[in-house]
């Protein structure tokens, strides 16, 4: 009685312990616990009542669908219980299933070779999956999320989908006798490989875009250096001529009688001197720093940029973070108004909202190039189009680690670009 | 939308009004504007009746900066863009919480980036009333102060600043209700008025003295969304 009720939830069991234990590290909804056991009872019921189903009849096509009842209704405990969107779900999921499959083919190796024996099935289970926590689950999202591609996640859903079609119908088609022979060994050596490798990959892929993510955050901080660079000699010079400029036009003032020449001349010293006008005392010294350079080469440029700014608040955003947030932004924002045709078009804005214990980081310009975006972030314009799109991603990657995010806006010709990021309390 | 211009330059007056007429040609909000050639003048008029001020700080007597003041301690609400050839003076504008500013002489583009904002800030403020059922009888309740609606079971409860209504009905219902004023969800049993929020750490937002969860899904929305309100975006 018992054994035949533990044969009809078995399956089930095994794909819920897989789910339970990706779900480890993973962000839970409120209420985990009761929520869990009350999806882990009503699977069970299902279950049950799934395998009161005569399914000796049943073949092909039918006999597939039946099987693949049970991993699609644990992608519902995992949407139930974790706090994650539906295709993480389908991806923690995906991964269980995968796990599950590769102690059943373990299992299977076993039993043909040495028969049934509950005791070392129930330990292949138990080493499997405590493998599985550590090398895959452990690795795999944590609690700042997983960036699903969907370039990985196609081929990973598909490879899991067909070994899982092969697999049952080798299980109930093919090998009905459950005779023991090399073939089926064979077969299910390679059908763990194929689970193997998926997850396999999953890990590598995670650990290379880890890295990736650090080695492009060093390359972008190079390049910036460099730029700084030149910026900063393009000041200088900038500077020099005035300085030059002005000594020059004092040195003529003095043998200047005509009194409107002479105005003529203090109107063109002032205009010299408005340099400073640029200079901004925000109240943040590596704002101050990234506005001055910046808004030098927007005067020297003809474009026309307000900046409406109080540093004060952003004390808590470190000095690398605030150059490179901003830096990167106003880049963008220059080098998208100096494609624009109609130089009066050549203005840029730049506002620092503070509501309660909100920050709110807004640039403005206009555009005339149609732009494209992938995955919200704009990724055209300039030439190396995966540096721009590094820029955005940064800035982005920035404002999460302050607990914000960004946002970008196209209307009426207007780009607008946000960064959101709660004051700490 | 009602504005006042206030400049003691004639010809500033005019240009800013010509722009005003243009913005108008492109978005049809409605324009009236209003022209005052000084400081003084303005605050001897001001009936609290504007929406939006844009001020010229440099001006005799009674200057930009100190209409401002004089403004704000008697209207914290009314936006205030400041007209100016000192970008530096600007920065002074914080303090009176300016908005923002524009720099002499105008960029017309300029002018309509800076007043596609204003305008879109000034409708999201719109509010609305309307009337519900509760047990007690009927109850009008305006979104103006209303912090943010929860549904428990078939209840859905007002939050508002004179206290808890609770009435049988859906929270899709009333997101519908409220389509195009400043509310949005921080999960699935909270709608949040954008107008109350006052702080938002990791996973909760403060409103109107509370702290409600957000999920993570809704998250980045939320803050987006938050930020166009702020910003002057449609909602």
């Amino acid at each position: 009685m018992i054994l035949d009720f533990w044969d009809k939830i078995s399956y089930m069991v095994q794909i819920i312990m897989a789910c339970l234990i990706i779900m480890i590290p993973a962000r839970k909804k409120d209420y985990f616990i009761l929520r869990v056991v009350a999806c882990t009872v009503v699977l069970l019921c299902v279950s049950y009542l799934l395998n009161c189903i005569r399914i000796d009849e049943i073949t092909g096509a039918i006999l597939v669908a039946y099987w693949s009842i049970f991993p699609v209704i644990c992608i519902l405990l995992v949407w139930c219980c974790l706090d994650v969107s539906f295709l993480e779900a389908v991806y923690y999921t995906i991964c269980a299933c995968a796990m599950q499959h590769i102690a059943y083919d373990l299992y299977l190796i076993t039993q043909m070779i040495f028969g049934d024996i509950y005791i070392i099935s129930l330990v292949i289970y138990i080493l499997t999956y405590s493998f599985y926590y550590f090398f895959c689950a452990k690795r795999l999202p944590g609690e700042g999320g997983f960036v699903i591609s969907r370039e990985l996640f196609f081929p990973m859903a598909t490879i899991v989908l067909i070994v899982y079609i092969l697999s049952t119908i080798e299980a109930f088609v093919i090998s009905t006798d459950n005779a023991i022979s090399i073939q089926r060994v064979f077969y299910r050596i390679v059908d763990f490989l194929c689970c193997f490798y998926v997850l396999w990959m999953q890990i590598i892929h995670n650990e290379k875009m880890r890295l990736q993510m650090e080695l492009s955050g060093i390359d972008y901080a190079l390049r910036q250096k460099k730029d700084q660079y030149e910026v900063t000699t393009e000041t200088i010079d900038i500077i020099n001529r005035k300085c030059h400029d002005l000594k020059h036009q004092i040195h003529v003032l003095r043998n200047v009688t005509d009194q409107q020449e002479k105005e003529a001349f203090f109107s063109e010293i002032e205009d010299a001197i408005m340099i400073y006008d640029t200079a901004l005392q925000t109240g943040n010294k590596a704002l101050d720093t990234v506005l001055m350079e910046k808004g030098l080469f927007c005067k020297n440029h003809n474009i026309q940029w307000t900046c409406m700014a109080d540093g004060t608040k952003l004390n808590f955003i470190n000095f690398a973070d605030i150059y490179a947030m901003f830096g990167n932004a106003l880049d963008n924002a220059i080098t998208e108004v100096m494609n624009l045709e109609d130089p009066e078009k050549r203005v840029l804005s730049l506002r620092i909202l503070i509501r309660n214990k909100l920050l709110v980081i807004e640039i403005q310009n206009y555009y005339d190039k149609k732009l494209h975006f992938e995955e919200g972030l704009p990724v055209t314009t300039k030439k190396n189009k995966w540096y721009h799109g590094f820029g955005m991603k940064s800035i982005q990657h920035t404002a999460e680690k302050y607990n914000g995010t960004i946002s970008v806006r196209t209307e009426d010709a207007i780009f607008t670009l946000q960064i959101i990021v709660p004051l700490p309390e | 939308m009602k504005i006042a211009v206030v400049d003691d330059d004639p010809n500033e007056l005019n240009t800013l009004k010509e722009y005003f007429k243009h913005l108008h040609m492109e978005i049809r909000d409605e324009m009236d504007v209003h022209c005052y050639a000084s400081g003084k003048e303005f605050i001897c008029t001001y009936d609290y009746s504007f929406d939006l001020i844009c001020l010229d700080i440099n001006m005799p007597e009674m200057n930009g900066i100190s209409t401002a003041q004089y403004i704000r301690s008697r209207d914290e609400e009314v936006i205030i863009i400041f007209v100016t050839n000192m970008a530096q003076m600007a920065i002074k504008g914080y303090e009176v919480r300016a908005l923002d500013f524009l720099v002499k002489p105008v960029n017309y583009y300029s002018f309509a980036m800076k007043m596609r904002s204003v305008i879109n800030i000034i409708n999201n403020k719109k509010s609305k009333s309307f009337i519900i059922t509760t047990s007690n009888g009927i109850q009008k309740i305006s979104t103006n102060e209303l912090y943010f609606a929860e549904i428990n079971g078939h209840y859905l409860y007002y939050h508002t600043s004179g206290g808890t209504f609770k009435q049988k009905s859906t929270l899709k219902e009333l997101e519908g209700k409220l389509k195009g004023l400043s509310f949005k969800r921080c999960n699935n049993c909270y709608l949040v008025n954008l107008k109350y929020v006052e702080s938002i750490n990791k996973d909760d937002v403060k409103v109107g003295g509370e702290w409600l969860k957000i999920s993570r899904p809704k998250k980045k929305e939320f803050l987006q969304s938050l930020g166009n309100y702020m910003g002057g975006a449609k909602l």
